[in-house]
C-alpha cells in the first residue's frame, strides 16, 4: 500500500487504471481538468490510450467506441460537460455498453461557479438522456479515497450489468487534497474492499438476453463475433427494429437487469446513530455527509436524538432506509431541494420531511445542530431562511 | 480602401470600448487584440464571448470592462448566440423599429472555435448572418490550465500532450482554421496578428464594412502557456509572422491575398526558441521535430502562396 497526499482526481485516476481502465476520452473543465491531464501521463505508461475530444459529447462517443473495442474505458466532466454526454449516455445505456463517467458537481445552472462545490445533478444522473425505458446506477462517494474505490466499484458494476456508470462526485471531493492509500497488489485490493470484473466478450448469438440476466458480456466488436451494434431498438440479435414488442422486450431488461439485482450494490450507504430509532433522522450524500456525520455526532453528545443515513448508492433509489415513520431532514448542496424529493416519496405518508439548502458553501456544524434542535422541538427552519418552502 | 489613414495619433483620441482594470494576465494578447478591433470601427457594436480565459477576465464580480453590450454564452455557442440576435436586430430594421447600424461581434479562443464551437460558427458563416466572428489564437485551452487544442502547434508541451520520454508532445499539425472558414465561400476571411496592428486594424475596419459573415483569425500569445516572458507577447507575434508560422492575408470573395510578406523568411526557431513548450525540440537528439514542424511551416506557406499567385485577379 502506497499513502499519499493527493487530490480526489488522482485518487480516481489510480482507482480506474487499477480497475482495468486504459482508455480515457475528456474534455477540459473546471474542476475535473485534471483527472485527464493525470490520464494523460498515466495512461501511456500502462498501456492504455488518451484522448482529447473535441467536446464532452464526442468524449462520451469515443469512451463508448472504445468499450466496442472491447476496452475499460472512462470520462469525466462537471454539469456543463454532463448534459452534452446526453446523447453517447442514452446509446451506451440502449446497446448495454459498459462505460464509467465521473461527474464532479459545481455550483450551477449553466456555467454557475467553477471552483466551489454543488449538487445540481442528482435528477440528472437518474435521467441523463431521452426517451426513459432505462434505469441508471449512480454512486456518490464523499472523500477522495472513497472516490477511488467508487470508481472501482463503478468498473465493477458496468461490466457485471453491461451499463454506464456515473460516480457522482463534487468539486471539493476532485480538487481537495487528502491522504489517499492506494493498493499495490491484488491482495491488497481485496483487502480494501476492491471488486474487479474482467472485460468478457460476448461471442453470441443473442446482442442481448431477453431477461434480466446479468454477467452477460457486453457486445464487442470484432473478434468474429458478428456483432451488430445500432442506436435504435434492437432486437435480441441486434437489428434494428422499430417494433412495439421488440421494445417492450428490450426496455423490460434496461429495467429489470438493473432493479431485479439490487443486492450487488445496496450494501453501499453508511449509517450512524440508526440502531435506536432517532426522532429525526438527516440525509445526505457526498461532502455535505462529512459535516453532517460531525454534527449528528456532536448532537448525540449533547442528548438529542439524532441519526445519519448517508447515501453512497445514489440510484437507483434505496427506498429501503425511509421505511419508517419519523422526522427527515435532507441536506443538500443546492437551494432547489432533489434528495429531499425522492426520500419525501420514499417515507411513510405524512412523514415530516425537511430540507436544508446552501450551494457552493456547506452548511456548518453549529448551523446544523441548531437546526436538528428547532426541528425536535417542532419548530420550523422556514424563518432562518433555509427552507424555500415547507415540504 | 482600407488602409486610409490609421495613425497612431488619430487612434489615440478614439474612446476606450474596451478599458482597464480587466484580470487578463499582464504580457496576455488577447486583450490587445479586442482593443485593436474597437479602436477599429465608430459603429455601435454588440459583442458575444464564448467561455474562455477573455470572457472569465473581462467581466469579474460587479466589475465589466466592456463598454458595448455583451452576451456571454456556453463555451460552444458564441456564433449561434450571435446569429440569433444579428436575425431579431434584421427583422427589427426592416419593421422599421431601429434605424441605427449595428455591428455584430463574436469572440472566441481557439478551444471555442477550432474545437467544441466550430459547430455553431460553421453554421453561422453558412446561413450567411451579417457577423464577424474573431478568433484569438493561443494555441491550448489556457483558461483551465494549458490544455492541447486543435489549434496547438505540432509538438508543443501542453498538460494533456505532455513530453515524455516517448511522446514528445503534440503528436498532430494544427488545424488550419482560416482556411477552412474561407471554404465556406464567406465574404471575408483574414488572419492578423497584434503586432501587425495597421493590418489587423485595417482587416477589422474592413471586416465590419462588409456585409455578410466574416471570421479573422488573430495570433494571440499567452506567456502562460507558451512559457515565455510576459514581455514577449509581440516580440512573439511579430516572430510568428516572419518565421511564416503565421502568415498574414486575406481571402476577399474568394480572392487570395498575402496582405505582408517578410523581406526575410526567419527560421521557426526565432518563433521556436524563446517558448517553454518547444524547449524539449531544443534538446540534443530533438532536431528531427525542429525540421519536422519547419517543414510543416514551409508546406503551408508554399501552399498560401502559390494559392494567392493562382486567384491574383488579371491586370486589365
Amino acid at each position: 500500500m502506497k499513502r499519499y497526499l493527493e487530490t480526489g482526481n488522482f485518487a480516481i485516476t489510480e482507482g480506474a487504471i487499477l480497475a482495468g481502465c486504459r482508455f480515457f476520452a475528456g474534455y477540459p473543465i473546471t474542476p475535473a481538468t485534471e483527472l485527464a491531464e493525470a490520464m494523460s501521463s498515466r495512461l501511456p505508461q500502462e498501456g492504455g490510450i488518451f484522448i482529447q475530444g473535441e467536446d464532452e459529447c464526442a468524449a462520451l462517443h469515443l469512451c463508448v467506441g472504445a468499450a466496442l473495442g472491447g476496452y475499460k474505458a472512462m470520462t469525466a466532466t462537471s454539469g456543463p460537460g454532463y448534459i452534452l454526454y446526453a446523447d453517447p449516455y442514452g446509446w451506451a445505456i440502449g446497446s448495454e455498453i459498459p462505460v464509467v463517467i465521473l461527474n464532479s458537481g459545481r455550483v450551477g445552472p449553466v456555467s454557475g461557479i467553477t471552483g466551489a462545490p454543488g449538487q445540481g445533478e442528482f435528477y440528472l444522473t437518474r435521467y441523463p438522456t431521452q426517451g426513459g425505458n432505462f434505469e441508471t446506477i449512480v454512486l456518490a462517494p464523499n472523500s477522495a479515497q472513497e472516490a477511488m474505490a467508487m470508481t472501482v466499484e463503478a468498473f465493477y458494476l458496468s461490466e457485471r450489468f453491461r451499463t454506464p456508470v456515473t460516480v457522482l462526485a463534487d468539486q471539493l471531493i476532485t480538487d481537495g487534497f487528502e491522504d489517499i492509500s492506494v493498493p499495490e497488489s491484488d491482495g491488497e485490493m481485496e483487502e480494501m474492499g476492491f471488486r474487479t470484473w474482467p472485460r468478457k466478450i460476448n461471442r453470441g448469438p443473442e446482442f442481448y438476453p431477453a431477461m434480466d440476466e446479468i454477467d452477460v458480456p457486453p457486445v464487442v466488436l470484432g473478434h468474429n463475433t458478428g456483432a451488430l451494434c445500432s442506436d435504435w431498438t434492437p432486437t435480441e440479435e441486434g437489428y434494428d427494429i422499430e417494433q412495439v414488442q421488440a421494445h417492450h422486450k428490450h426496455a423490460y431488461r434496461l429495467i429489470y437487469k438493473v432493479r431485479n439485482h439490487r443486492s450487488l450494490f445496496n450494501h453501499l450507504y453508511e449509517k450512524n446513530f440508526m440502531d435506536d430509532d432517532p426522532d429525526l433522522v438527516v440525509v445526505s450524500y457526498g461532502t455535505p455527509s462529512r459535516v453532517v456525520n460531525t454534527a449528528v455526532k456532536k448532537a448525540r453528545q449533547s442528548g438529542l436524538k439524532v441519526g445519519a443515513v448517508r447515501l453512497i448508492n445514489l440510484w437507483p433509489f434505496p427506498d429501503e432506509h425511509f421505511r419508517r415513520k419519523t422526522k427527515y431532514l435532507s441536506v443538500e448542496l443546492n437551494w432547489d431541494g432533489q434528495l429531499v424529493r425522492e426520500v419525501q416519496r420514499a417515507a411513510p405518508k405524512d412523514s415530516e420531511v425537511h430540507f436544508i439548502g446552501s450551494c457552493g458553501d456547506l452548511p456548518t456544524v453549529t448551523d446544523l445542530i441548531e437546526a436538528f434542535e428547532r426541528l425536535l422541538q417542532g419548530q420550523s427552519l422556514a424563518r432562518r431562511g433555509w427552507e424555500l418552502e415547507e415540504w | 480602401m482600407a488602409t486610409t489613414t490609421l495613425t497612431l495619433k488619430e487612434l489615440s483620441k478614439k474612446e476606450d470600448r474596451f478599458t482597464h482594470g480587466h484580470r487578463m494576465c499582464s504580457g496576455c494578447g488577447a486583450p490587445i487584440v479586442v482593443k485593436q478591433l474597437m479602436l477599429a470601427s465608430d459603429f455601435p457594436l454588440v459583442v458575444a464571448n464564448a467561455t474562455g480565459c477573455l470572457e472569465v477576465s473581462t467581466c469579474i464580480s460587479e466589475y465589466t470592462a466592456w463598454k458595448v453590450p455583451w452576451i456571454h454564452n456556453a463555451f460552444e455557442n458564441a456564433a449561434a448566440t450571435l446569429s440569433g440576435v444579428e436575425s431579431m436586430y434584421r427583422s427589427l430594421r426592416k419593421q422599421g423599429k431601429i434605424d441605427k447600424e449595428i455591428k455584430f461581434v463574436a469572440f472566441g479562443g481557439d478551444g471555442g472555435t477550432y474545437d467544441i464551437g466550430l459547430q455553431s460558427l460553421s453554421g453561422a458563416m453558412e446561413r450567411g448572418h451579417d457577423l464577424l466572428y474573431i478568433c484569438y489564437d493561443n494555441g491550448a485551452y489556457m483558461n483551465t490550465g494549458i490544455q492541447r487544442s486543435s489549434a496547438t502547434p505540432i509538438g508543443a508541451d501542453t498538460t494533456t500532450s505532455p513530453v515524455g520520454s516517448v511522446i514528445k508532445g503534440k503528436t498532430q499539425p494544427r488545424k488550419n482554421l482560416t482556411r477552412i472558414m474561407a471554404a465556406h465561400g464567406i465574404p471575408y476571411a483574414a488572419q492578423a496578428s497584434p503586432a501587425h496592428w495597421r493590418d489587423a486594424i485595417s482587416k477589422f475596419k474592413k471586416a465590419l464594412e462588409i456585409k455578410g459573415p466574416k471570421f479573422i483569425n488573430v495570433i494571440a500569445p499567452c506567456n502562460r502557456g507558451w512559457r515565455s516572458s510576459t514581455d514577449d507577447a509581440i516580440l512573439l507575434s511579430r516572430a510568428a509572422v516572419d518565421t511564416c508560422y503565421w502568415p498574414l492575408y486575406e481571402v476577399e470573395d474568394g480572392v487570395t491575398r498575402i496582405t505582408y510578406v517578410p523581406k526575410e523568411k526567419k527560421p521557426v526557431e526565432e518563433f521556436l526558441k524563446p517558448q517553454g513548450r518547444f524547449k524539449h525540440m531544443f534538446a540534443p537528439g530533438n532536431e528531427h521535430l525542429l525540421a519536422q514542424f519547419q517543414a510543416e511551416v514551409d508546406r503551408e506557406w508554399d501552399r498560401l502562396n502559390r494559392e494567392a499567385r493562382e486567384q491574383t485577379p488579371e491586370k486589365a
